[in-house]
């Protein structure tokens, strides 16, 4: 992908020709401009495409956890291209319909830091949702009682997501949290992941199941 | 990683650089050819002990650094060379870590006496001889503790435990809901962190 240096012009952006000139993580870079695939799709380029489509739906309602989620890892990847890499390698299941996305496998977060252990999530009356993890008495370097603990709330059927970051720290051992009206009698599939103190780093993330929320 | 005593260069296929007061060459870029199973298997040892020194990695700085500073290279090296040397069990791609014959530190102080393992419901109490102070053991030689759990590759230790003339030392490792296998380790260090001994196997245990 070619580099360009901005002129006296100024930075230029967007279609000029036959060439597109856009910004890449901070970087102004040039491209072709993209015309219309002539060839039919082969069998698996439909079933790649179905799955990159399945894969970007779902991206951009988590998108603000994946920035978040994604960003511990020093590569060129944008936290975009590298969560959508991890999906498309791991969440799909072939069926004969097509391709289904396995929830239990989705990472939201990728990263080094130590996570919780034997999450559990117990759905209570009035919009209550309660998690609790077991305590770690030696904790290694990097790794604080202070660490952020952080939930995704994903309705598969709605498509909407909801992202508590902050609901209470790693030495808590449990939390309660009170959901909004507008996810009452809905299903969440609900993920797990700790951020640390400074921001810097974060755990994987844990799938902790499907749960519906009781008004 | 050859050591020359030339500058820092860098070619397209080598790089030579400074690396704790010594100057290295390695190769650069990708091998294209195609591996024998003698390198694959060498890989895979050490894709094995990489994922496993991660997790204790805290721990073996400190074990290793002694001996590290004797050979004037750095703990890690020290502590993978001889977890492929001595722990890595198989032909590939079977490969596996054998926690029996696994080092996780190395050193002149003689190992402990009359060491015992107690497990309880929620602990585990280590004891051993309090008054022993033969050749270099000090009283304030303090005790270090290491549990791995091998299925969720997770590692608990203490890096600073009690001295050696208190006799005793509890440790409470994360206690799941579905019973785990565990790994567990025992080495002393000097207050100073000079002198660290050989490490001993405590045993496999279900927790």
């Amino acid at each position: 992908m070619a580099k360009y240096i901005p002129g006296q012009l100024g930075r230029i952006e967007g279609k000029l020709g036959e060439l597109v000139l856009y910004q890449r993580r901070g970087i102004p870079v040039v491209k072709r401009r993209p015309g219309k695939r002539k060839l039919k799709a082969s069998a698996s380029q439909m079933l790649q495409q179905e799955k990159f489509i399945l894969a970007t739906r779902f991206l951009s309602q988590v998108r603000a956890v994946i920035s978040l989620g994604y960003r511990d890892r020093k590569t060129s990847m944008t936290v975009q291209n590298r969560a959508i890499g991890n999906f498309l390698r791991n969440i799909f299941q072939h069926t004969e319909g097509g391709v289904l996305m396995d929830y239990t496998k989705v990472l939201i977060a990728d990263g080094e830091l130590d996570c919780l252990y034997e999450t559990q999530v117990t759905a209570l009356k009035g919009n209550f949702m309660q998690l609790t993890w077991l305590e770690q008495r030696y904790l290694q370097s990097g790794v604080s009682g202070e660490d952020q603990v952080c939930l995704l709330f994903y309705n598969q059927e709605k498509e909407i997501s909801y992202l508590q970051e902050s609901a209470g720290k790693r030495s808590d051992c449990e939390l309660s949290l009170h959901l909004p009206e507008f996810m009452s009698d809905l299903n969440f599939h609900i993920w797990v992941f700790v951020i640390s103190e400074s921001g810097k780093e974060v755990s994987s993330s844990f799938y902790t199941g499907n749960y519906t929320v009781i008004r | 990683m050859s050591k020359q005593n030339k500058t820092i260069t860098e070619s397209a296929r080598t790089v030579s650089y400074m690396l704790n007061n010594k100057r290295v060459t390695r190769g650069v870029g990708l091998f294209k050819d195609r591996q024998s199973i003698g390198q694959l298997a060498v890989r895979e040892a050490t894709r094995i002990s990489t994922a496993f020194l991660k997790t204790v990695k805290d721990f073996i700085e400190i074990t290793f650094e002694p001996a590290a500073a004797l050979k004037k290279d750095n703990a890690w090296n020290i502590a993978s060379s001889r977890i492929r040397k001595e722990a890595i069990r198989g032909l590939y791609p079977e490969q596996q870590i054998d926690f029996s014959s696994l080092c996780l530190s190395q050193g002149d102080l003689p190992p402990v006496d009359n060491l015992e393992l107690k497990v309880e419901k929620d602990r585990l109490e280590y004891s051993w001889n309090p008054g022993n102070t033969r050749n270099g053991m000090l009283w304030n030689d303090k005790v270090m503790l290491l549990v791995y759990f091998p299925e969720i590759k997770k590692a608990e230790f203490i890096l600073s435990g009690a001295n050696r003339n208190e006799g005793k030392q509890i440790f409470i490792p994360l206690k799941f809901a579905i019973p785990r296998v565990i790994e567990t380790y025992l080495t002393f260090i000097s207050s100073n962190h000079k002198t660290v001994s050989d490490s001993v196997y405590t045993g496999r245990l279900i927790w």
